[in-house]
């Protein structure tokens, strides 16, 4: 299939990413599918319709990614997806019009929906590294709480958000480009490669791998802990920015579903769900099955009956593979690791 | 070591392969098998498996592709309002002037109905009507549909764009109508009970207003009590009961509710030893209240917010495509039926909360009820 060369020369990529090659194949067959379906695929509105669909999803997903990774796992990534989301759909006008400059309102409103996303984030890590509590149980609680404030903020779907920023984040650059693949380039190359190979990011592993471990080897478990749910927090506000975008609203409870999709997302990406390994090129590819695979579902004019069913089929299907190959691969080699 | 892991790698890679041309065509025959048993009889997921199929009529008038995206399904009224579309479309599928026709549920996640419509610009519908999660979600999504040379009509729940057009009923007019009767009924005075809707959500405020507009010109007719009954049975249920024990003595003239309870209402009325023929009751055209008006001779008046606005939407729809001058807005009269049409609307055999206004009272969608109870 390949060259004996490349393959040789790719290998640490391969061996490092090995857990997410069934969800790449999984997508590249959804993608030829695609291909072969939407009418306008070759055209410019073709990548941009499917990075429009995927990039929330990829981003929510990498939220779910860095705490997964520590053996953790995050409840809350919908609700703090619907809390910004609230706040910025809720800000962004009254903040373009005080500041008298609609660029600088809106960039103003990001930063300040970054930061609550970050503090959402890093009160649950909080909790739980000094509460020495249960991750499932805090991230659930505080799921509740954050959806509260939404609620509270913003007691029914709507808000004011400028087109051109609407326009920008959903449209095109250079003609052919669509903005959503820039932001998840930068997402991957100048937010998650240089987190992998940082410090933190060696750590992360480390803990997911074998916390008692880490702790004897001198890793900050605390502070790394805390700063994974922080990051969780704030990529969290990143999704809910490019769903207000996507939106043109708030909506404090219709991003409720980005919490088991991201999860999902990540597990299909071949990142377990104990931590340690995997990373977040699968949980793109996990995020893009689970929202491309609706539109084949569409395309084909399968009734709305069975398509949660289908999605559901999927997944179930892409994690038993995963199993069995891993089964496989344990069977003749029991003395390794 | 290192060279067995290889090969295991490649050979995975070939399996996992395989796996995937194997999932593709179970996908693809898996859908045939799903598409074609409905085809027979008579759904949305005609010809689609071939993606080319139906783009137009050869020759003659052009025929269309429409698309339905609704959200929501968890309710009889979602359900009755996809079932009304399926049917007059494929009315106008073999009258010729649909190609193709295609109903989706996102669900109540406005991200997925986003999503949803992306995908049906995509495939090339020439229309795709909408009715929403959220009023401003999908304003986005469908301006670049519109932008993109489709029609966009939304019903029941409307969009804030002057790119859409929209279809829907006069909420504030639905209370008047209401409030009307009953004042008339009443003569022009007496004690009411007031029943309102879900708080906060705009259909309730819109024929909320209609209702005290009406009422302001009766100084007569006094309010005893009044309360959010959520248009459901258990809801209302608890709050007339409330009400009947603290004001049964000072009489009541009339009931005054904008509908989804009208069961517990009249069993509340029995229960307090209050004959629900004596007092007149407002309400919603559902099948429950018909089975009472015939049963317990309840006079009463119904109104509806119609499920067959989709059917009404596709109409716009088609308009807009031939070319026809159409209004941005399209303001669909309300049905409404009292005691004496009860024989003509109430549906033995159907549940209570089955909405009996399946088409306008002149059937000028020309449909069947089998049509709509056909599964």
């Amino acid at each position: 299939m390949k060259p004996a060369a490349k393959r040789k020369g790719s290998s640490l990529f391969v061996r490092r990413n090995k857990d997410a090659i069934m969800a790449c194949v999984i997508l590249l067959v959804i993608l030829v599918l695609f291909a072969s379906n939407q009418n306008d695929f070759f055209s410019r509105y073709g990548p941009q319709s499917i990075f429009n669909q995927v990039i929330t999803l990829a981003v929510a997903a990498l939220a779910q990614t860095v705490v997964v990774l520590t053996g953790g796992i995050d409840l809350s990534v919908g609700s703090m997806i619907g809390l910004t989301n609230s706040i910025a759909a809720t800000i962004m006008d009254p903040v373009s019009s005080a500041v008298g400059n609609e660029t600088v309102g809106i960039l103003l409103t990001n930063l300040i929906v970054l930061a609550i996303g970050g503090l959402a984030g890093l009160i649950n890590g909080a909790i739980i590294v000094y509460g020495r509590l249960q991750p499932i149980v805090v991230t659930l609680a505080t799921a509740s709480i954050y959806g509260g404030i939404a609620l509270y903020i913003r007691p029914t779907p709507g808000g004011k958000v400028p087109m051109s920023y609407t326009e920008f984040l959903t449209g095109r650059v250079f003609t052919y480009i669509p903005v959503s693949a820039v932001v998840l380039a930068v997402i991957i190359g100048l937010v998650w490669m240089p987190l992998r190979r940082s410090r933190l990011g060696q750590s992360i592993y480390a803990i997911g791998g074998n916390e008692y471990s880490a702790f004897v080897s001198g890793i900050p478990v605390e502070r790394t802990k805390l700063w994974a749910y922080t990051l969780s927090g704030l990529f969290a506000a990143v999704a809910a920015l490019l769903l207000t975008a996507q939106t043109a609203s708030g909506d404090p409870l219709g991003s409720s579903l980005f919490t088991l999709n991201s999860i999902a997302a990540v597990v299909l990406g071949g990142t377990p769900l104990a931590g340690g390994k995997g990373g977040y090129a699968g949980a793109v590819a996990g995020a893009a099955i689970l929202s491309l695979v609706l539109g084949l579902l569409i395309f084909w004019g399968v009734p709305s009956f069975y398509q949660n069913a289908v999605q559901g089929v999927i997944l179930i299907l892409a994690l038993t593979v995963g199993l069995l190959q891993k089964l496989w691969r344990r069977a003749p080699l029991t003395t390794s690791s | 070591m290192k060279r067995t892991r290889v090969f295991r790698l490649a050979a995975l890679t070939i399996i996992v392969v395989m796996l995937g041309v194997l999932f593709t065509a179970c996908g693809k025959s898996g859908d045939k098998g799903a598409a074609s048993p409905s085809e027979t009889s008579k759904s949305s997921a005609n010809g689609a498996a071939s993606p080319s199929a139906g783009a137009s009529n050869a020759g003659g008038k052009k025929a269309y592709k429409i698309a339905l995206s609704n959200s929501f399904t968890g309710n009889s009224w979602r359900s009755e309002m996809v079932k009304i579309f399926d049917a007059y479309a494929q009315n106008k599928k073999d009258a010729g002037e649909i190609s193709e026709y295609f109903t989706s549920s996102s669900g109540n996640d406005p991200q997925a109905q986003v999503n949803e419509i992306r995908n049906m610009i995509s495939k090339g519908y020439d229309a795709i009507i909408v009715d929403a999660a959220s009023p401003t979600a999908l304003a986005p999504v469908l301006n670049e549909a519109v932008d993109r040379g489709i029609v966009v009509v939304a019903f029941d729940n409307t969009i804030e764009s002057d790119k859409v057009y929209n279809v829907n009923t006069d909420q504030v007019q639905f209370g008047r109508v209401q409030a009307e009767w009953l004042a008339h009924e009443m003569g022009g005075k007496g004690n009411i009970l007031l029943i309102k809707g879900v708080e906060g959500i705009q259909i309730d405020k819109d024929r909320d207003a209609g209702h005290r507009e009406v009422l302001k010109k009766f100084p007569d007719i006094k309010i005893l009590a009044e309360g959010f009954g959520n248009y459901d049975d258990a809801t209302t249920s608890v709050v007339i009961n409330n009400m009947l024990s603290a004001h049964k003595a000072e009489g009541i003239q009339g009931i005054l509710t904008q509908g989804g309870g009208e069961n517990a209402i009249v069993e509340a009325l029995k229960q307090n030893k209050i004959d629900p023929s004596t007092i007149p009751l407002t309400g919603e055209m559902l099948n429950g209240l018909f089975k009472h008006m015939k049963e317990d001779k309840v006079k009463a008046i119904a109104v509806s917010q119609p499920p067959y606005l989709s059917a009404s939407a596709l109409d716009v729809a088609l308009q807009v495509l031939n070319g026809k001058p159409v209004n941005k807005k399209t303001v669909v009269p309300l049905p409404v039926a009292e005691t004496k049409d009860a024989d003509r609307w109430y549906a033995s055999g159907q549940p209570d909360n089955f909405y009996v206004d399946w088409t306008d009272p002149a059937n000028s969608f020309n449909l069947k009820i089998e049509q709509i109870l056909a599964k």
